[in-house]
């Protein structure tokens, strides 16, 4: 079933022969797929693609395309279109000439062009514009150019970087999934770059979480969210709850954390962590139940110290085990709307919802 | 309210409209006047002027005339009033000022009738062509200079005809003037494109040191510069001593007061001119649309072509605008390190300013030559892609 049509190995790259950037990056990506690469400000993403598309050369390692090794193919002939975040729309041509351009590139002539270009532009919706300039568009409009621009001469691979930061949500949301539609209706490869979290779930068939030139996590947005093979991956992905201890016990799949107060909670072991060792305990919000609960593992009472109302759940910060500042997310339908600030209640979480991870100390 | 508020508009446009009318219309105006105007014969001779307007032109005018005439001039010679009369007349004609000057003179003695010793002293006093040619000069308007600067007169039957040979010079001025600012102005757009280019892609800490040697000269006045080049160029200068003792060649190289040298101290002035426009449009074109073209299939040259070029091309045009606009008016440097074949139009417009004191030509020529760079300017707009932004990108 593997069928790579991308292949970084151990690539590494320095802007300035002092910081390194990108550490020895692995990365396989499969033919028609859907990579998110994510991760927060600084983390190497665009330069991942920059030397994925050309722009860039790698300081060591080998990256190849279609099995062919790319290092030393300049970026003209890589065949790669790429999304870029401003656009980069030519300003002194018309949208169509904009999409003419690579075809010309090609050789292709001006019949074929033509209606390349119509196809193109229908996809887009945006059949009628072909004679305005791109200053004459909105910036969804001119958005929708960059995507057909990047597609027009069907190349294999497509890279966009951040292709929707500059849209308000809802445009965004919007283009979200007609981007995802076009990567179904066109069966090409997608490198995606966002910071975006909901984004990278929304859209990908796996994600690349990237920290400090490293890839964290490679894995489906699912796997992402609910198996975190880090802190870093867990906090950086939706919203924590993180508490540090040791661990007390344990066996293969599960483990007893004490937190500092002596307060041991049940969770599922992640990673290989000797007893006794600090660790983290990551928890969703919308896992912990609030009010009555059911026969789970972990029950214990917290003191709430903030109530924030938003409509179609509510959030609870909470005090709990001596630490404060634990979330919780209740949809209010148990009668528990007299819930007062300081008041204690009890809470509880199944032992296969809370998650044991290593202790990484630059968090 | 709309009118209160275009009140305001208009009086806070107010002193930029009346900035541009006392530094701009005015002088403007003022030149077109003096190169139409002609009342130096009917201020200073008005008794005269007066006379010849009831002359019908046939034969020759009354004996009153003839008196009033010499009256009148030597009254103004007396208030050295008469050269302007005299540089006026002989405009018109080329000998009519020594003719007037002997007549004056002879006038002293005559006896009699005026008409028949002037006539006696010079047969011209009594030719009807030339009583029209005084009777043309008391104005109030001539289109004379106009047609002087173009290498046209005004016939005797007041056709227009072309003016003798060798008083047919200013057309191959206005030529030799344009073919200097489009050289220099395209040798100027070719050596600022690279340097430009290399400002706007070093490191910002090298890209403020080229500013500063790119500007540097600049701050330096023309004079300063063009004197430089007289002493580099000159037959006894370093470079033909360089030349020499390198045994390169055998007697110095005329460099100076020649066409070579008009040109290179021209670019070494108006160089900046040139790159500092195209810098900033170049500093502002984004290296994504280079790496999107790239990424598009297309070679460095075909990138360069395709969009470098066009992008950049609104700085090449604001560029060569100004160096041509400046050039156009150039005056000092040719007169420097130029030879009289190197003169500009504006040598002209100076030396009949202040040299030769005739106004009215210097003022044609200065308004023939901004009719004409305007024309030019026109031009280039509607066939120049990017120039009609006027260097500002859009
Ligand atoms: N041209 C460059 N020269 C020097 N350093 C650079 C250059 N481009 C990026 N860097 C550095 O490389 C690191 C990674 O940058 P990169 O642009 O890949 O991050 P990113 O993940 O795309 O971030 P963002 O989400 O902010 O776009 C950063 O520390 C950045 O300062
Ligand atoms: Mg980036």
């Amino acid at each position: 079933m593997s069928d790579p049509i991308v292949v970084f190995d151990s690539i590494t790259k320095s802007y300035d022969g002092i910081n390194t950037v990108l550490h020895g990056l692995d990365l396989t990506i499969e033919r028609g797929e859907f990579v998110t690469l994510l991760g927060p400000s600084g983390s190497g993403k665009t330069t991942t693609l920059m030397i994925l598309a050309g722009f860039e050369d790698p300081s060591g390692g080998t990256i190849s395309l279609d099995g062919r090794l790319l290092n030393h193919v300049p970026a003209h002939q890589r065949g790669i279109g790429v999304v870029f975040q401003n656009y980069a729309l030519f300003p002194h041509m018309s949208v169509a000439g904009n999409l003419s351009f690579p075809l010309e590139m090609q050789g292709i002539g001006r019949a074929e062009r033509d209606q390349r270009i119509k196809a193109a532009l229908d996809m887009v919706k945006l059949g009628p514009l072909g004679e305005r300039r791109p200053s004459e568009l909105s910036g969804g409009q001119q958005q929708r150019v960059a995507l057909a621009r990047a597609l027009v001469f069907q190349p294999k691979l497509v890279l966009m970087d951040e292709p929707l930061g500059a849209l308000d949500k809802q445009l965004r949301e919007h283009m979200q999934i007609e981007i995802k539609h076009i990567h179904e209706q066109l069966g090409v490869t997608l490198v995606y770059v966002t910071h975006d979290q909901s984004e990278a779930l929304t859209m990908s068939d796996r994600v690349a979480v990237f920290n400090h030139g490293r890839i964290q996590q490679l894995a489906s947005p699912a796997t992402i969210y609910e198996e975190p093979a880090n802190a870093f991956v867990a906090s950086f992905i939706g919203e924590n709850n993180r508490l540090v201890g040791t661990i007390a016990t344990r066996d293969a799949t599960y483990c007893r954390m004490a937190l500092e107060d002596g307060t041991q909670i049940e969770a599922r072991l992640t990673g290989d962590l000797a007893i006794g060792s600090k660790a983290v305990l990551s928890l969703r919000p919308e896992r912990v139940m609030v009010g009555d609960s059911g026969p789970n593992a972990n029950t214990f009472n917290a003191r709430i110290e903030e109530l924030i109302y938003f409509g179609d759940h509510t959030k609870l910060r909470l005090s709990l085990g001596g630490s404060s500042g634990f979330m919780a997310r209740t949809s209010f339908k148990d009668g528990l709307r007299d819930l007062q600030r300081g008041a204690s209640i009890p809470v509880s979480w199944s032992r296969d919802c809370g998650r044991v991870l290593p202790f990484m100390e630059q968090e | 309210m709309m009118t209160r508020r275009n009140l305001l508009a208009a009086a806070l446009i107010a002193p930029l409209l009346l900035l541009v009318f006392v530094s701009f219309i005015v002088p403007l105006g003022a030149t077109l006047y003096r190169a139409v105007e002609d009342a130096e014969i009917s201020t200073i001779l008005p008794k005269t002027t007066a006379l010849l307007e009831q002359w019908n032109g046939e034969g020759v005018p009354s004996e009153q005339t003839y008196l009033s005439l010499m009256n009148e001039l030597r009254e103004a010679q007396e208030q050295q009033k008469a050269g302007p009369v005299l540089n006026r007349l002989n405009f018109e004609e080329t000998g009519l000022r020594s003719m007037l000057l002997q007549g004056l003179r002879a006038s002293g003695q005559f006896s009699g009738s005026y008409k028949q010793n002037l006539i006696a002293l010079n047969p011209r006093w009594g030719d009807p062509h030339f009583w029209g040619l005084v009777k043309r000069s008391t104005g109030p308007w001539t289109p004379l200079y106009f047609l002087r600067s173009v290498d046209l007169k005004l016939g005797p039957n007041g056709a227009v005809v072309p003016t003798a040979d060798e008083e047919a010079v200013f057309i191959k001025l206005f030529i030799r003037t344009f073919e200097i600012s489009l050289v220099v102005t395209l040798i100027c757009a070719v050596l600022a494109y690279p340097m430009a280019y290399t400002l706007s892609i070093l490191p910002q800490a090298w890209t403020n040191i080229g500013i500063m040697l790119v500007l540097i000269p600049f701050w330096t006045s023309i004079l300063v510069r063009t004197t430089a080049w007289f002493i580099i160029l000159q037959r006894e200068g370093p470079i033909n001593a360089l030349l020499l003792s390198l045994h390169l060649v055998e007697q110095p190289v005329t460099m100076i007061f020649t066409r070579f040298a008009v040109y290179l101290a021209m670019v070494h002035v108006l160089l900046p001119f040139a790159i500092l426009p195209l810098y900033s449009v170049m500093k502002g074109i984004k290296p994504d649309y280079m790496r999107a073209a790239a990424s598009l299939g297309a070679p460095g040259w075909r990138r360069f072509l395709r969009i470098y070029l066009p992008l950049s091309m609104p700085g090449v045009a604001s560029g060569a605008l100004m160096v041509f606009m400046l050039s156009v008016g150039f005056y000092i440097t040719p007169a420097l390190v130029g030879g009289s074949g190197d003169q500009m139009i504006s040598y002209f417009i100076a030396f009949f300013t202040n040299t030769s004191v005739n106004w009215g030509i210097a003022a044609a020529l200065a308004a023939l030559l901004m009719g004409m760079t305007g024309i030019l300017v026109a031009i280039a707009w509607l066939l120049v892609p990017g120039f009609r932004s006027g260097g500002v990108r859009v």
